[in-house]
C-alpha cells in the first residue's frame, strides 16, 4: 500500500516538472473528442455548423474539465503553499521599509539566540571528541559533604584493578604547569593523566604517539609528554622534528612523544589543556611523593570505559561492593571523623559522560546568567514581535476590503489565516537566514577576542551543528507564529459586509481590534522601562568597577601578584622574602612607595572575605555570626592608600613576628561593638588554628569610606598585619611617580632576582589587572545595553506608528473640528494624549516589574556579583529610565500628532 | 457547475465509473482513445450510460494516475492523432477486485429492495 503511495507522488512530482505539455496534450485529446462528437451530429443528420456548435455545446465546461483533469494529478497542499509564498513574497517585495526594519529587527534577535544556544551547545549537549562516549563515565566519590570529589591515588589503583565492567580506566587531574624557554617561564595548563588515558578516550595521537604501559609504572622513571596540537603550532611553529626532542617543564626536562589531535582538549569542558604528563612524573616536578602515596589526598577524577556487555547499573553495582571493601581495610580514609564528630563514610558515585559536561554540582551560576542573558535576550524579541504584530495588524485592517472580498467569494477562514501566516513565517525565515548569518560573524568575532589570561585558555568549538540550525529554525517558525497569529486571526474576521461598503469602516470590530493594538503597545512599553532599568544598572556597574571610582583615582600603582610555593617557604622564609622584596623595589627609580595586601585590589571588589573573631568584652548571641568581613595588610598600607585613620596609626615595622599581636578596625566595627566606638586599646581575639588564641591590640581606627567597599550599606571590617600571618601569596602594590607602566618590568626582573621561579605574568598596572574582569562586565553591558537602546527603539517605532494610524483613522473627524474653528494646540494635545495615556500605563507597569525582576540580579545563586556598588532597586537608574522614556514617547507621539493638525479641512472632509 | 438539462439523467454510484471505464477496456481488449470509450459505454449501455466529458477525462487522469492504465498517443481510424488508453496488469487486478466489491454492494441492495 505504501509503495503505491509513493509511485503516486512520484508521478505526480513528475507532472509538475510537464506540466506545459500535459495542458497542451489534454488540449489536443479534447479536440480530437470534438471533432469526434460533431462527426457523429453530421452523421446524425444535422448541418455541420450545427453539428459542430451541438458537439461543444454537448461537451461542457471545457475549462472546467481541464481544471478537474490538472486537479487529479496536483498535490494539494503544495499547490496551495506555493500560492501562498508567491502572494506573501509579492506582499513582501512591495512594502520594501517594512519588509527591512521587520527582517532586521527579527534577524538581531533569532542571531543573538543563535549565539546564546551554540554556547550552551557546545558546553552542555555536544559529547567530548573522544570515542564513543555513550560508552564513557566518571567515576566520584562521594561523602556526605562532597558528592563528586576526586579520589586518591591508592584508590584509583584499587578501583582500577578491580573494577572489572571496564575496559580500561584512566585518572587525570588538571594542573599548572612551568612551561620554559629562552625567554623565561610561562603558565600553561596541563593535565596530570595515567598512562592509559589516551587509550580509555580513544583518542589517537595526531603525530608520534601516546604513552605506553611501562611510562607510567615507576615514579619518575619516564620523563615523557604529550602536547597539544594548539601548542605544537604556536609555541612550537608545527616542527614535525619536535617528536622526540626534551621541552623544559617545571624545570624538567620531559621528551616530547607525541601531538594530540586538535579537536581534543582535556576532560575539562572550556578548559584548554596544551600538555598531558603521565602521573608518575610528579615527584619530579613537584618534589613531592605524597600524593602518590596517600590514600586520603583526593586529588584525582577517574574516567572509565564501560565494556561492551556492562551496564551502568552492573557498574554501581559493583563498585558498590569494592567501596564496602574498602571502608573495611582502610577506615582511616573510607570512614572519616569530621570536625563536628560524624563520620563520613566514602562511597563510588558513577555518572555517564553525558552528565559529566559541567562538573555535577556547580554550573548553578552559570545556567543562572545564561538563563538571565536568555531572557534578556528574549525580551527584545518579544518587544520586537509585538511591534511587528502591531504594524501586522494596522495593515491588516488596511487590507480590510480586499479580505472581505475573499471571504464573499467563499474563502474558507482557515485559508486566509494560512495565507497571512505563511506571509509572517516566510518573513521569519528570511530574518532566520540573517541572524544565522550574523550568529556566525559574531561568533567568530568573540572566539577572536578572547583573551587568554595568565595561560588560561579556553577552547569552545562554537561551530553550528545540527543541533543548533534546528533550534534556530524551530525558533524563527515559532517566532513567525507568534507576531503573524493576531494579525492572521484579525483578518480573517473581518466585518465582509462593513468593509464592502464605501465609507467610512470602523466600528463594532474595530474597537476590539484597537484594544488589542493598545495593549500590545502598553505591553512594549513596560518591557522596554525593564531592559532599559536593567541597562542602567549594568551601566552604573561599569562605571564602579572603573578603577578611579574605587578611590584608586590619585594612585599609580602596579599591582604584583606573589605566589611562593609552599613548600619551600615557611613562615619565616616567607617573611623574609616580602621584606627583601620590598627593599629591592623601593630601591627602584620612580617607585614612592611599596606595600602588601593579601589580595588583589580586582578581587578584593569580588569576594567578601570574612573570617569569625572574637571581640574584647562583646558577647555574641547564639547563633550570631562572628564571621567579618577583614583583610590582611602590610606595613604602611593604609597612608599609602589614602584611607583616612581617625584614631590611633597604620600599622609599621613595630608589628613584626614577634612583636604584641596588633589590629585595626573601622568605624563601622568600633560603633558597634564597643561602648560609645571607643575601640583604640582595646581587643580582638585571634584564633588561628593549632595556635592557642591571641589577644590582638586595636592600634587604629580607620573611617569607612568608597575605598574599603564599594557596597552601599557599611559593614565591621578588621584587619590584622601582614608580619602577624603565615601568608604563601599576597600582593604587593608599588606606588610610582609617573606612569606606573614603566615600572612593570623592573618590579618583574626584582622578583624574579629573587627567586626565579615565581611566575611574573601578572605583575601589571592597576587598570590592566582589571582588565579580565572589565572584559566580561563589558560584554554583559554591550548586552544589555544593546538590547536596552533596541527596546527604545522598538517602542518609539510603535508608538509612532500607534499615533499615525491613529491620526489617520480621525482625520475626517480632525478635519470636521478644525473646520468648526477649534484651537491647533487643542488638536495636539488632543491626539498626543491619547498616546500618552498608554505610555503612562505602560511605563507604571514597568517600573513595578522593572523593580521585581532587577532584584534578581541581585541573587547570590550567581558566583560572582552582577551589579556592584548599586541597588537593584536604585532611585537614580529607574527615575532616568522613566524620564528618558516619557521625553522620547513625547517626541514620538508629537511629530505624527502635528501632522495632524496640517490637515487641510476640505481634504479632510472629502476623504471617504 | 454547468449541467446540461438532459432527460434521464442517471446518477452512477461514486468510483463506478472508473470500474466501468477499466472493464470497457478489458472488453474492447485493445486500446482505445476517451470518445470511444465513452461511445462504447452507451451503446452496450443501450443509452442509458451517457458519460459527461467533464467526468471521463478527470477519471481517465485518476485511473492513469494511479497506474492502472498506460496511455499513448496513435492514430485513430481516420488519420488523426489522439490518445490511447490500455489496461495494465495492475489495471486487469484492480477490476478483478472492483467488480467483486460491486456485486457484493449490490447483491446487498438488492437483499433491502426485494419485496418481502
Amino acid at each position: 500500500m505504501m509503495i503505491n503511495q509513493l509511485i503516486q507522488l512520484w508521478r505526480r512530482l513528475f507532472f509538475y516538472l510537464r506540466r506545459d505539455q500535459f495542458d497542451s496534450e489534454l488540449e489536443e485529446e479534447m479536440k480530437f473528442h470534438l471533432e469526434m462528437k460533431a462527426k457523429e451530429n453530421a452523421e446524425a443528420g444535422m448541418e455541420p455548423l450545427e453539428a459542430r456548435y451541438a458537439a461543444q455545446r454537448q461537451f461542457g465546461n471545457q475549462t472546467l474539465l481541464r481544471e478537474a483533469s490538472r486537479e487529479m494529478w496536483s498535490v494539494r497542499f503544495i499547490e496551495t503553499l506555493m500560492q501562498d509564498l508567491r502572494y506573501g513574497a509579492r506582499m513582501l517585495v512591495k512594502n520594501p521599509g517594512f519588509t527591512a526594519i521587520a527582517v532586521l529587527t527579527l534577524a538581531l534577535g533569532i542571531g543573538a539566540n543563535t549565539v546564546v544556544f551554540s554556547i550552551i551547545n557546545a558546553v552542555l549537549f555536544r559529547p567530548r571528541p573522544v570515542a564513543e562516549p555513550e560508552r564513557l563515565v566518571e567515576l566520584y566519590s562521594s561523602d556526605a559533604r562532597n558528592p563528586y570529589g576526586g579520589a586518591g591515588y591508592q584508590d584509583y589503583l584499587s578501583f582500577r584493578d578491580q573494577g572489572e565492567v571496564f575496559s580500561g580506566l584512566a585518572a587525570y587531574r588538571p594542573k599548572r604547569f612551568k612551561l620554559g624557554g629562552e625567554d623565561g617561564v610561562e603558565p600553561v595548563i596541563g593535565e596530570m593523566v595515567s598512562g592509559n588515558y589516551f587509550d580509555v578516550l580513544g583518542v589517537k595521537a595526531f603525530s608520534g604517539r601516546t604513552f605506553l604501559p611501562e611510562e607510567d609504572r615507576t615514579p619518575g622513571s619516564h620523563p615523557v609528554v604529550v602536547i597539544s596540537h594548539h601548542l605544537w603550532r604556536w609555541r612550537f611553529g608545527a616542527d614535525p622534528a619536535l617528536i622526540g626532542k626534551p621541552i623544559k617543564i617545571n624545570n624538567q626536562a620531559l621528551t616530547v612523544i607525541g601531538v594530540a589531535p586538535p579537536e581534543y582538549t582535556g576532560m575539562i569542558r572550556g578548559l584548554a589543556a596544551e600538555m598531558w604528563v603521565p602521573v608518575m612524573m610528579i615527584p619530579r616536578l613537584d618534589d613531592d611523593m605524597s600524593l602518590l602515596n596517600s590514600r586520603g589526598a583526593d586529588w584525582l577524577f577517574i574516567v572509565g570505559r564501560l565494556k561492551p556487555e556492562a551496564t551502568l547499573e552492573q557498574a554501581r553495582a559493583r563498585f558498590d561492593l569494592i567501596s564496602g571493601q574498602l571502608r573495611e581495610t582502610y577506615p582511616e580514609t573510607w570512614r572519616k571523623r569530621a570536625e563536628t564528630g560524624a563520620t563520613l563514610e566514602k562511597s563510588v558515585t558513577i555518572l555517564p559522560e553525558s552528565e559529566t559536561r559541567i562538573h555535577p554540582g556547580e554550573g548553578a551560576g552559570a545556567y543562572a546568567f545564561i538563563a538571565v542573558v536568555l531572557t534578556i535576550i528574549n525580551l527584545v524579541m518579544l518587544i520586537a514581535c509585538m511591534n511587528l504584530a502591531n504594524l501586522l495588524l494596522a495593515r491588516a485592517t488596511a487590507r480590510g476590503k480586499e479580505m472581505a472580498v475573499r471571504l464573499a467569494l467563499g474563502a474558507a477562514r482557515w485559508r486566509i489565516v494560512r495565507q497571512l501566516l505563511t506571509e509572517s513565517v516566510a518573513l521569519a525565515a528570511l530574518a532566520a537566514t540573517a541572524g544565522v548569518l550574523l550568529a556566525i560573524w559574531l561568533m567568530n568575532a568573540l572566539a577572536a577576542s578572547l583573551p587568554a589570561f595568565q595561560g588560561i585558555r579556553f577552547a569552545i568549538d562554537l561551530q553550528l551543528d545540527w543541533r543548533v540550525l534546528l533550534y534556530t529554525l524551530a525558533f524563527s517558525f515559532l517566532v513567525g507564529l507568534l507576531f503573524g497569529m493576531a494579525p492572521a486571526l484579525q483578518a480573517s474576521r473581518s466585518d465582509v459586509i462593513g468593509n464592502l461598503k464605501d465609507g467610512a469602516n470602523v466600528f463594532a470590530g474595530a474597537r476590539r481590534q484597537s484594544r488589542l493594538r493598545n495593549g500590545l503597545i502598553v505591553a512594549q512599553i513596560a518591557l522596554s522601562v525593564v531592559l532599559l532599568a536593567g541597562a542602567g544598572l549594568v551601566i552604573r556597574t561599569l562605571r564602579n568597577l572603573n578603577p578611579i571610582n574605587q578611590g584608586y583615582d590619585s594612585l599609580n600603582l602596579v599591582v604584583a601578584p606573589i605566589r611562593l610555593e609552599e613548600r619551600q617557604y615557611d613562615r619565616a622564609r616567607s617573611q623574609d622574602f616580602y621584606r627583601r622584596l620590598a627593599e629591592r623595589t623601593r630601591a627602584l627609580p620612580g617607585v614612592r612607595s611599596v606595600v602588601f595586601a593579601d589580595r588583589l585590589p580586582v578581587v578584593r571588589l569580588l569576594g567578601r572575605a570574612r573570617s569569625p573573631v572574637g571581640i574584647e568584652g562583646y558577647q555574641p548571641s547564639p547563633g550570631e555570626d562572628m564571621a567579618l568581613e577583614t583583610d590582611t595588610i602590610g606595613p604602611g598600607y593604609l597612608t599609602a592608600m589614602n584611607i583616612p585613620i581617625t584614631q590611633g596609626r597604620d600599622f609599621d615595622e613595630r608589628d613584626g613576628e614577634d612583636a604584641p599581636c596588633v589590629a585595626v578596625v573601622n568605624e563601622a566595627l568600633a560603633r558597634r561593638y564597643f561602648a560609645g566606638g571607643r575601640a583604640l586599646g582595646k581587643h580582638l581575639i585571634r584564633s588561628a588554628g593549632k595556635r592557642p588564641d591571641q589577644l590582638c591590640e586595636i592600634v587604629g581606627v580607620v573611617r569607612d569610606d568608597r575605598f574599603q567597599s564599594l557596597r552601599t550599606e557599611l559593614l565591621p571590617w578588621y584587619a590584622f598585619a601582614l608580619s602577624q600571618t603565615h601568608l604563601t601569596s599576597a600582593t604587593m602594590l608599588v606606588h610610582t611617580e609617573g606612569a606606573p607602566h614603566n615600572l612593570v618590568l623592573p618590579v618583574r626582573r626584582e622578583i624574579q632576582a629573587l627567586d626565579q621561579t615565581i611566575l611574573v605574568g601578572g605583575v601589571l598596572t592597576l587598570n590592566d589587572s582589571f582588565g579580565p574582569l572589565l572584559y566580561i562586565y563589558r560584554l554583559f553591558g554591550l548586552l544589555v545595553g544593546g538590547c536596552g537602546l533596541l527596546a527604545i527603539i522598538l517602542a518609539v517605532i510603535g508608538i509612532y506608528g500607534m499615533v499615525a494610524y491613529a491620526v489617520s483613522r480621525r482625520t475626517r473627524e480632525i478635519g470636521i473640528r478644525l473646520a468648526l474653528g477649534a484651537d491647533k494646540q487643542k488638536i495636539l494635545r488632543l491626539v498626543m494624549r491619547q498616546g500618552m495615556i498608554l505610555v503612562v500605563y505602560g511605563l507604571s507597569a514597568g517600573l513595578l516589574l522593572a523593580l521585581a525582576l532587577t532584584q534578581i540580579l541581585t541573587s547570590s545563586i550567581f558566583e560572582i556579583p552582577i551589579l556592584i556598588g548599586v541597588n537593584a532597586t536604585d532611585p537614580l537608574t529607574f527615575g532616568s529610565t522613566a524620564l528618558l522614556l516619557i521625553v522620547v514617547a513625547l517626541l514620538a507621539s508629537y511629530l505624527p500628532a502635528r501632522r495632524a493638525t496640517k490637515v487641510d479641512p476640505m481634504v479632510a472632509l472629502r476623504i471617504e | 457547475m454547468g449541467k446540461d438539462k438532459r432527460q434521464d439523467k442517471t446518477e452512477l454510484l461514486p468510483g463506478t465509473l472508473e470500474m466501468l471505464i477499466l472493464k470497457s477496456l478489458d472488453r474492447i481488449a485493445e486500446p482505445m482513445h476517451g470518445y470511444g470509450i465513452a461511445l462504447y459505454l452507451k451503446q452496450i449501455s443501450r443509452d442509458v450510460l451517457q458519460v459527461e466529458e467533464g467526468s471521463l477525462y478527470p477519471a481517465l487522469q485518476r485511473v492513469a494516475l494511479k497506474g492502472w492504465v498506460k496511455a499513448e498517443w496513435g492514430q485513430s481510424e481516420n488519420n488523426r492523432r489522439a490518445r490511447f488508453y490500455k489496461l495494465t496488469p495492475a489495471g486487469r487486478r484492480q477490476l478483478k477486485q472492483e467488480v467483486a466489491d460491486f456485486e457484493r454492494i449490490l447483491e446487498a441492495i438488492m437483499r433491502v429492495m426485494q419485496p418481502s
